[in-house]
């Protein structure tokens, strides 16, 4: 009577070891993982690096933005005041180094632009046309639609008009505060060389610009109005 | 029941053979555990960072907070205990903000905080503590008002996550070390 042979019975004359081939694929493929795990590491901290140095843009960012608010606002875009008025740090960009602890973090560059004043040079039916004081930028295409201009002095002053669009130099504006459309210059149309403050105000744009150590120009920026003091 | 083993053809492994698997072993390990160790530096490092930001971060918001309606706001400073800003809020009652230094050198940052409270006494040294293991710039005050302009105020801190001197400088790619953040900021009243 023939016996089976159990499951557990083993046989060596048929095992055979691994091969060569298998032992590289398997080398390969741990390499391959670990070197995932590496990379997965290395992009981790760059990321971190990027947050850490927005981090600092933003607080610096946010300082440049406080000392704009409390600026004087007659002395905003002045380019004749001395070295030392506390208003004249906007007239250029400064540089600014975060720690010195961390050499190797990248210099934030904080730079000062103003908006939306100026004086009129022309003014007719439903249009302004505007002079811009040293310093002061020209406007983007539209950006100022949906604000409101004041006009504060001369013939036609301590008027208001909503600006229904613009171009780099010259407004659109209604009498209409909501919707609708009325061209007509509520209290006469200004005269040139009359002062005008879109949203009765000065705007300053802080921006902050850096290269970070990845090699990329990032910057942040942020408007601020200084209200005209009544 | 007989366990069949036929060992007529088995042979021995060789010292070479031990060796090499050994050395495999050893290398695929190594990479391993130095994959694993690197990720976890990264890991702690980002994470202790992360805490330090949150906590100026959220000193900067409560100072903004409180600052943004207050009637005034002064800054006493030059006390043993250091720096303390006290802002008058609209409807006439106090919020202090103080910087106290626990440790005997202000750069070993020990357990100097920075705590919150609602009193206008510079002498009250306790309250909600907003950042932890806090220490001066330099010889800079913490709080200041800017020399030109009275609604400015002027914050240094370097803010750390360990009691490490602030000079221990380290990075994100040895992880382990001292983490800081350097607050340098200021905040307007209006």
């Amino acid at each position: 009577m023939a016996h089976a042979v159990p499951r557990q019975q083993t046989c060596m004359t048929s095992a055979r070891g691994v091969t060569l081939l298998e032992v590289v694929i398997a080398i390969a493929i741990i390499a391959a993982v670990s070197i995932g795990m590496y990379a997965s590491s290395v992009y981790t901290a760059r990321q971190n690096e990027d947050n850490l140095e927005r981090e600092y843009a933003v607080q610096i960012l946010e300082m440049g933005v406080a000392k704009a608010r409390v600026a004087d606002f007659t002395k905003i875009a002045d380019t004749t005041l001395t070295s030392t008025a506390y208003e004249n740090q906007f007239n250029s960009s400064t540089n600014v180094n975060v720690d010195s602890l961390s050499p190797d973090f990248p210099t934030y560059k904080l730079a000062y632009k103003f908006t939306g004043w100026g004086t009129v040079n022309s003014a007719s039916a439903g249009n302004l046309t505007a002079d811009f004081p040293a310093n002061v930028s020209k406007w983007e295409p539209n950006e100022w639609t949906g604000h409101f201009v004041v006009v504060a002095t001369g013939s036609g002053g301590n008027q208001m008009m909503r600006i229904t669009k613009n171009t780099a130099q010259k407004l659109t504006v209604t009498n209409k505060l909501g919707s609708g459309s009325s061209s007509t210059w509520l209290s006469g149309t200004p005269t040139s060389g009359a002062e005008f403050y879109i949203d009765n105000g000065k705007f300053v744009d802080v921006t902050v610009s850096w290269t970070s150590r990845q090699g990329i120009t990032e910057n942040l920026s942020e408007r601020v109005l200084v209200p005209r003091p009544i | 029941m007989n366990q069949i083993v036929n060992v007529n053809d088995r042979r021995a492994v060789t010292l070479i053979e031990v060796l090499v698997a050994s050395a495999l072993m050893v290398l695929l390990t190594g990479i391993v555990v130095v994959s694993m160790i690197v990720h976890a530096r990264t890991a702690y490092a980002n994470l202790n960072q992360e805490r330090v930001t949150e906590s100026a971060r959220r000193l900067i918001q409560n100072i903004s907070a409180d600052m943004a309606d207050s009637q005034s706001f002064q800054v006493q400073t030059g006390s043993s205990n250091g720096d303390t800003l006290t802002i008058l809020k609209p409807d006439n009652t106090f919020v202090s903000y103080r910087y106290v230094q626990a440790a005997s050198y202000p750069n070993s940052i020990g357990e100097n905080v920075i705590v919150k409270n609602l009193q206008s006494s510079p002498a009250v040294t306790t309250g909600t503590v907003i950042c932890r293991l806090v220490s001066p710039v330099g010889k800079l005050p913490v709080f200041a008002k800017d020399s030109q302009v009275s609604t400015l105020l002027n914050i240094h801190a370097r803010l750390g996550d360990r009691s490490n001197p602030s000079t221990n400088v380290d990075d994100l790619w040895t992880g382990r070390g001292f983490q800081s953040f350097l607050l340098n900021t200021s905040v307007a009243r209006r």
